[in-house]
């Protein structure tokens, strides 16, 4: 994705918020909010599998991910201008350990047929920076449920691979696949209940799905010979599910 | 006030404790180390299949053999014997078996579809120094890798080239299909050493292990 496509959505998607915004603008207003949560955020797709690649004769790509859950931390806050509907924007990070790493390291002692191979893995991180639409309709006397759209770029970087051969009691050296970074367009929408414990924090649990699609360009070290997996191109989708809890200070009581 | 004063409170412990919680989550690295698993593939048998390229009749086979996988009993060595025309030149086959198996089985399939990363060396002796010729397309084994040259000879008057490549980019010699070409007639030793090579073939004999070096007595007459 160009940087020319990821302005023109986020034109458009906040257009339509500034649309949103002028219906509502003569509403009652609701509660605004600063927060912050955490939670397990949950990998899907190719990004979360696991390949066991074995290729003797050329390179392999794999669109595999190996990336396992991981956790995910957000400052949040929406300005509601209505009852029900707020503008407001959130900075969020996750980061994703290397997921079956076993995995990882047999296909490539497979691959080169040696005795052993030691494979270290570092973590996915993504940032993310969104802004959008948020929602908050109370279902009880004091418990609300929550909705948001937002939109926004993510900055993501994937883990480097450091992957040693060794053969016949010869340390045939260290190869790598280097950690690559990208900014990309990114959205989250997702839904959950706000229950406030006193009149100024309330406490969130909600769950939200993320998508960015970053196109890795990634360079790798000391290969060689033509064998194994080698990714030197990553464009799958970062998606996932992050389920999270988190208090909130109310801003505006009603 | 003091209520307010209260909600910044947890609201900031909570933030610190989350802040923690990332901190920690990153940077960790994975690692870990996998040992192959035990294997009963054995290289017991190493044949020459060799023909004159110019008598289809002229053909030979030469066999070493080590049936026992600890290596403790001597190599059966009385077939390894090249018998070579001179001033001639052979089209020369590598197949190596494990006869431990019933039937034998065909190690080489195994070789050549790992070729990217194994390499052939066949260094006929005796050698002056002037002909051992060290590159990334010679069959020649260095001196410090165990090469005897003489000054003096007589000389084993064989050259070996390899014919195949493999699909590494640029592609690299490999050795399971050679060319011999005999000079005058002579006597001497040949030996044949495969390298396993894992991600460091570069067409030299140095990076990485040997998987078989054995001997053959070879005459040219």
């Amino acid at each position: 994705m160009t940087k020319i496509d990821v302005m023109k959505k986020l034109k458009i998607f906040l257009g339509s918020i500034m649309i949103l915004c002028s219906l509502f603008s003569f509403a009652q207003k609701g509660t605004s909010f600063i927060g912050v949560s955490g939670g397990i955020s949950l990998p899907t797709g190719n990004w979360a599998k696991a390949n066991y690649i074995v290729s003797t004769t050329g390179y392999v790509s794999d669109p595999s991910g190996f990336a396992a859950s991981g956790i995910a931390g957000e400052l949040n806050g929406a300005y509601f201008f209505s009852p029900y509907f707020g503008i407001g924007g959130l900075i969020n990070y996750a980061t994703y350990k290397t997921k079956d790493i076993n995995t990882l390291s047999a296909g490539y002692r497979e691959s080169f047929d040696v005795d052993q191979v030691t494979t270290t893995a570092g973590s996915y991180k993504i940032e993310n920076f969104l802004a959008g639409i948020y929602f908050n309709y109370p279902v009880a006397k004091r418990l609300s449920l929550t909705a948001r759209a937002l939109a926004g770029i993510a900055h993501a970087t994937t883990p480097l691979y450091t992957v040693d051969v060794e053969d016949g009691g010869i340390d045939d050296g260290t190869f790598e696949q280097k950690s690559a970074s990208k900014t990309a367009f990114a959205f989250d929408i997702g839904a959950g209940l706000s229950y406030p414990i006193i009149n100024t924090i309330a406490i969130n649990l909600r769950a939200d799905y993320f998508y960015a699609k970053p196109d890795f360009s990634i360079e790798n070290t000391q290969r060689q010979n033509a064998a194994g997996r080698y990714v030197t191109e990553y464009d799958q989708p970062l998606a996932g599910v992050n389920v999270s809890l988190g208090v909130a200070w109310l801003i505006i009581k009603k | 006030m003091q209520k307010l004063f209260s909600a910044y409170k947890q609201l900031s412990l909570i933030a610190i404790v989350f802040i923690l919680l990332c901190i920690g989550g990153c940077n960790k690295q994975e690692s870990t180390v996998t040992p192959a698993p035990p294997s009963n593939e054995f290289l017991t048998t190493v044949e020459l299949l060799y023909q004159n390229a110019a008598d289809a009749t002229d053909t030979g086979r030469a066999i070493w053999r080590q049936l026992d996988p600890t290596g403790s009993a001597p190599p059966d060595t009385s077939k390894a014997f090249l018998n070579l025309k001179a001033s001639s030149n052979y089209n020369v086959q590598v197949l190596i078996l494990d006869e431990t198996k019933t039937p034998p089985d065909t190690v080489s399939i195994v070789i050549k579809e790992r070729v990217n990363y194994h390499l052939f060396f066949f260094q006929p002796t005796p050698i002056s120094p002037a002909n051992l010729v060290i590159s990334n397309t010679s069959t020649d084994i260095p001196v410090s890798d165990g090469t005897f040259t003489s000054t003096t000879g007589p000389y084993l008057n064989l050259v070996v080239t390899r014919t195949d490549v493999d699909t590494n980019n640029p592609p690299l010699q490999v050795g399971l299909t050679d060319n011999f070409v005999t000079g005058a007639a002579s006597t001497g030793w040949l030996r044949v050493v495969l390298r396993h090579q894992p991600n460091v073939k570069n067409g030299t004999f140095d990076p990485g292990s040997s998987d078989l070096d054995v001997n053959y007595q070879v005459t040219i007459q």
